[in-house]
């Protein structure tokens, strides 16, 4: 067996232990219950022996009230907004926020979720009818324009913006 | 004395820890303790930092659960999560100190806490730089594809299998030396 393939076959068989005590401190120093969405509330939620039918009969009525209030003063819905979605393959990121003449180029006001399994960061963002820019920003610091955009144009600052025309196509 | 052994898959592990149960993370921490910290081991250099940034890793994790996705392996997904963070702390830190970064340079090795027999490989390893030692870690001790790695540390699936190529030819030079 040659000497590289005795190395490689060493490291295969190798793992770098982690310290005895590893797993016990970080179960000491998980966060409490709150912090993680729970789904099964099933044990200790609902109080016991029907002591739950009065609170659950005034929780209905006032959530009657309110969705019957908001029906009455609903606004309606604003014309030409079209919810756009934006997209941006960055796996190695830990932050991607989105700039665009539609919050005035505000940092941290649009910021994207992800990255999912093969690294993409989204947002569905509801936009007014008509022309804009946008470019995305990467963990602070590095400026990209959207790659999946046919239109680009300069900013004069020596970055390059990503220019979209949205209209709606299914006018209600 | 006899010892359970949980025999639920990753997943199942995931959606009962987001169902409260504590015991069900602590099974996910113990299959995956040593993947997370031999990547920080590889990317610091340093078993002390590693063993906070896998600390950490688990911490994280733990409040991202629901964002995970079950068809995906959740060893790569845990292990995308402490490189991205590794990396960022490091960022952090060369922003602020150079020192810092002189200190893990200096490749240490606790020999104590490594398996005597593994000393001399793990010392080599130390020697290398993190951008080829981790590659090299994920695909020879983790044995990933090169897609995974590439999925892992976020490069392209060639920068892997290059940086896996050179990492191993630095290898064997300083085991050899």
């Amino acid at each position: 067996m040659k000497e590289e393939d005795k190395i490689l076959e060493r490291i295969s068989n190798h793992r770098t232990k982690a310290p005895e005590d590893f797993s016990d401190r970080v179960m000491e120093a998980l966060p409490g219950r709150s912090r993680v969405v729970l789904r099964n509330r099933e044990s200790g939620f609902w109080p016991m022996h029907g002591r739950w039918i009065t609170p659950a009969l005034a929780g209905a009525v006032a959530m009657w009230l309110i969705v019957f209030g908001l029906g009455r003063f609903e606004r309606p819905a604003e014309a030409g907004q079209v919810t756009f979605h934006f997209e941006l393959h960055a796996p190695g990121a830990d932050r991607v926020e989105l700039l665009g003449t539609f919050n005035e180029w505000k940092s941290g006001d649009i910021v994207l979720n992800g990255p999912d399994a093969s690294g993409h960061w989204t947002a569905e963002v509801g936009l007014p009818e008509g022309r804009h820019e946008y470019i995305f920003l990467v963990d602070g610091e590095r400026w990209i324009a959207d790659p999946r955009a046919a239109t680009h144009r300069p900013d004069g600052f020596g970055r390059v913006n990503t220019v979209i025309k949205v209209y709606d196509d299914d006018p209600v | 004395m006899n010892m359970a052994v949980d025999e639920r898959i990753d997943s199942e592990l995931v959606e009962a820890s987001l169902e409260g149960s504590r015991v069900a993370f602590e099974e996910l921490v113990c299959r995956h303790k040593d993947s997370v910290f031999g990547l920080s081991v590889g990317m610091s250099r340093n078993r002390e930092d590693a063993a906070d940034m896998a600390q950490e890793t688990f911490i994280r994790a733990y409040n991202k659960l629901g964002q995970y996705n079950a068809e995906y392996s959740f060893r790569s997904w845990i292990l995308r999560i402490c490189a991205n963070q590794t990396k960022n702390l490091f960022r952090r830190r060369m922003r602020r100190r150079s020192t810092e970064e002189k200190h893990l340079e200096q490749a240490e090795i606790e020999k104590s806490a490594v398996d005597p027999d593994y000393q001399e490989l793990e010392s080599a390893l130390a020697k290398l730089d993190p951008k080829l030692c981790t590659p090299l870690r994920l695909k020879y001790m983790e044995g990933m594809s090169y897609d995974e790695i590439s999925k892992v540390l976020g490069v392209g699936v060639s920068a892997a299998k290059m940086r896996v190529l050179r990492g191993k030819k630095l290898l064997v030079e300083y085991m050899e030396s």
